[in-house]
């Protein structure tokens, strides 16, 4: 066993030295499934014949999973110890440890603990008993996954694009940074973002206070330190025509939320009224002084809900999306997720930044993972006391 | 209901949960598991308002996920000593859900926070309240082989003992499985990745790979000394995941999951 590991040890560095750091384009389509398949079938092949040759059990007896799940605690923990940042210093550095996930002594563990895994996954299905069905599920969907990461990892396709407002698009950025033609054109509809009530927060000595207050409204607020805050005006579309006035209501593009707040210091009961806004684009921002020499201001409203209406037409079809942050559209393979827009302009952004992802491999892994979930409720189901149950009928 | 209001509903709780035990020590079990269950359930009743106080789930700070880990821990104890009767499970778990109530109460990280957009998901529940439960299991498991392990005697766990401790640790350990796909299958919806190696996960992995090779020794192994060693390792491990990130000097920066 340790004869193994040292072997992987070394035929790792070996490759890190000849090729630098393992890179999975190799694996794109078709390559990756062709692969695969054999190594299914490798696997399969080399089970069958476990009686035959010997040898073969050696792979997934006892002291291979221990030592290979060892490995992989151990692999992982480095992972979690060096900071990966691709940095070629030091002994982690020159061994690629820097950027784990693509270096040739992880992604050699890796397989050699999911082929021990693979063995033993076909070994149950094999030798299949009910009792064991929690641990047939979980070895044979950890099987599928690791399977499906490693193989599948030349396949991902990740385009990012931003999108003008009514502009057609059919060009992005991929993952490596070159430019990305997709199979369809995508075209920003609209844009909606709804923001959470402004928050008014306490500025002094330099730092913004944790606490804050909400605004919502006319008559809304709360203590600050020592500060009584309310808010006696609310213009959730507010516009400054100088630096040294108020704000009027407008409707105008770049529009800002501008509030009209009351300080009344709690033992004093000195009292102060200013205006106090986060500013946009276009107009600026007012925070609001008090006697004590802190301010009273508000940071840029937190974006709650984003939605793009993006229309996408493909050679075959053309439909029109709600895209918005965990609601991605499936169009076939393609998945179009919303990553951001013009955070500076807020809710006047007129661009919308989407990414497309191709995954061939998400069916097949949506089904192991939904076996693992399955798995982990067998397990709490049956979980309690089984041991005894088990000697009860061996007995 | 909110952090101003918790004092008094975790004074009541921690109070029937202190009951509960007393009786459990005086072998009055019927009291103890009405008592801890009450405590239990006044603890919920804090959480469910303040829920509906927030209008969000209350499991975006380290101060509300230490609320449901004081209430799992609890109704650890209380599943425990209602299957196995011994006083003592119920007193750790009053003690444990004492000192995160305590925390809270102490040290309250009162200020709100609102739910960013990635955060909106149907799978943010199940995902964090299924880790609050398996480290409350895990914990349970970890003063469970911590006790068997430094009591006088007998030195040897028996059989019953034993699988009291795989019990808790297989279904804690089913449960960080269950976490973790969530968390990847939330992440494949939200970002298009399942996995990214943020540090959090590293950490969660190693976690999930240390009490699994805590299953596969324990078949064939009696050493209850190597295996009582290593659940405290994992648990710190766990701890780390948990927390301790935070502090890792390899991560500041670049996890999306420190908070
Ligand atoms: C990610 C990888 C793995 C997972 C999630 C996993 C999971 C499990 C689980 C949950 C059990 C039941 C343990 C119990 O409840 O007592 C189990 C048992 C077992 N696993 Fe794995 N396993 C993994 C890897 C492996 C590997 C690589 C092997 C290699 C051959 C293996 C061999 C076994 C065996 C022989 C048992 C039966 C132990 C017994 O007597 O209960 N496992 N596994």
């Amino acid at each position: 066993m340790l004869q193994r590991c040292v072997l992987l040890l070394g035929a790792g560095t070996a490759l890190h030295f000849s090729l630098g750091r393992a890179n999975p384009s190799f694996l794109a389509y078709p390559w990756g499934v062709i692969l695969a398949v054999n190594y299914l079938y490798l696997l399969i092949l080399l089970r069958a014949n476990a009686d035959k040759w010997q040898w073969v059990k050696r792979w997934y007896d006892r002291a291979a999973y221990i030592t290979s799940l060892a490995s992989m605690l151990v692999l992982t923990l480095l992972f979690g110890l060096i900071r990966q940042d691709g940095s070629t210093e030091g002994l982690a550095g020159v061994l690629g440890l820097t950027q784990m996930s693509s270096s040739w002594i992880f992604n050699l563990f890796l397989l050699h603990f999911t082929t021990v895994m693979g063995l033993k996954a076909i070994d149950d299905v094999w030798h299949w008993r009910r009792r064991k069905l929690p641990n047939v599920l979980i070895h044979l969907s950890v099987f599928i996954i690791f399977t499906a990461a490693i193989f599948g990892s030349g396949d991902k396709e990740k385009v990012k694009v931003t999108l003008p407002l009514g502009v057609p698009e059919q060009m992005g950025v991929a993952h490596d940074g070159l430019s990305a033609r997709l199979p369809f054109a995508l075209t920003l509809k609209e844009f909606v973002l709804d923001e959470y009530p402004p928050h008014i927060h306490l500025y002094a000595m330099e730092a913004l206070s944790p606490e804050f207050v909400v605004i919502d409204g006319e008559g809304s607020g709360g203590e600050l330190g020592p500060w009584r805050v309310e808010c006696v005006g609310y213009l959730s579309h507010a516009a400054r025509l100088s630096a040294d006035s108020g704000y009027v209501d407008m409707q105008h593009v770049g529009a800002t939320t501008a509030v009209l707040l009351k300080a009344v210091h709690t033992d004093t009961g000195q009292s102060v009224e200013g205006w106090v806004s986060c500013g946009s684009h276009i107009f600026g921002g007012s925070t609001l002084h008090l006697p004590d020499g802190s301010q009273l201001v508000m940071p840029q409203r937190e974006a709650k809900k984003y939605l793009s209406r993006v229309e996408v037409v493909s050679a075959k079809q053309s439909r029109t999306f709600d895209i918005s942050v965990n609601h991605p559209a499936t169009l076939g393979p393609w998945k179009i997720y919303q990553t951001g827009y013009d955070s500076a302009r807020g809710r006047w952004s007129t661009i919308s930044v989407l990414e497309c992802v191709k995954d061939g491999w998400y069916t097949l892994v949506h089904i192991a993972m939904w076996m693992i979930l399955a798995a982990g409720a067998l397990l709490f189901a049956m979980g309690w006391g089984s041991r005894k149950k088990q000697k009860e009928e061996k007995v | 209901m909110n952090w101003q209001s918790f004092p008094y509903f975790a004074i009541a709780a921690v109070l029937c949960w202190l009951a509960g035990t007393l009786s459990a020590f005086r072998k009055r079990q019927r009291g103890a598991l009405v008592l801890s269950g009450l405590g239990s359930a006044i603890f919920l009743v804090f959480i469910i308002g303040f829920w509906m106080v927030l209008d969000r789930p209350p499991l975006r700070t380290m101060g509300e996920t230490r609320l449901w880990y004081s209430f799992f821990l609890s109704v650890v104890g209380i599943g425990l000593y209602s299957k196995c009767r011994y006083p003592w499970m119920l007193g750790f778990s009053t003690l444990m859900s004492l000192v995160f109530t305590l925390i809270n109460i102490l040290k309250p990280e009162i200020h709100s926070q609102t739910l960013m957009p990635a955060l909106q998901s149907l799978w943010f529940v199940p995902h964090v309240i299924v880790y609050m439960f398996s480290y409350a299991m895990l914990g349970a498991a970890t003063l469970f082989a911590l006790y068997l392990w430094l009591r006088k005697s007998p030195e040897e766990p028996s059989d019953e003992e034993w699988s009291v401790c795989d019990s808790l640790v297989r279904i804690g350990w089913a449960f960080l499985s269950l976490g973790m796909t969530m968390g990847a299958l939330w992440a494949k919806e939200a970002w298009g990745d399942y996995w990214t190696w943020d540090p959090k996960e590293t950490w969660a992995l190693a976690t999930w790979f240390s009490y699994l090779l805590y299953l596969h020794l324990r078949p064939a192994n009696r050493n209850h000394h190597l295996l009582f060693a290593w659940l405290t390792f994992s648990f710190i491990l766990l701890q780390m995941c948990w927390w301790g990130i935070n502090l890792l000097p390899s991560a500041q920066g670049v996890s999306v999951h420190t908070y």
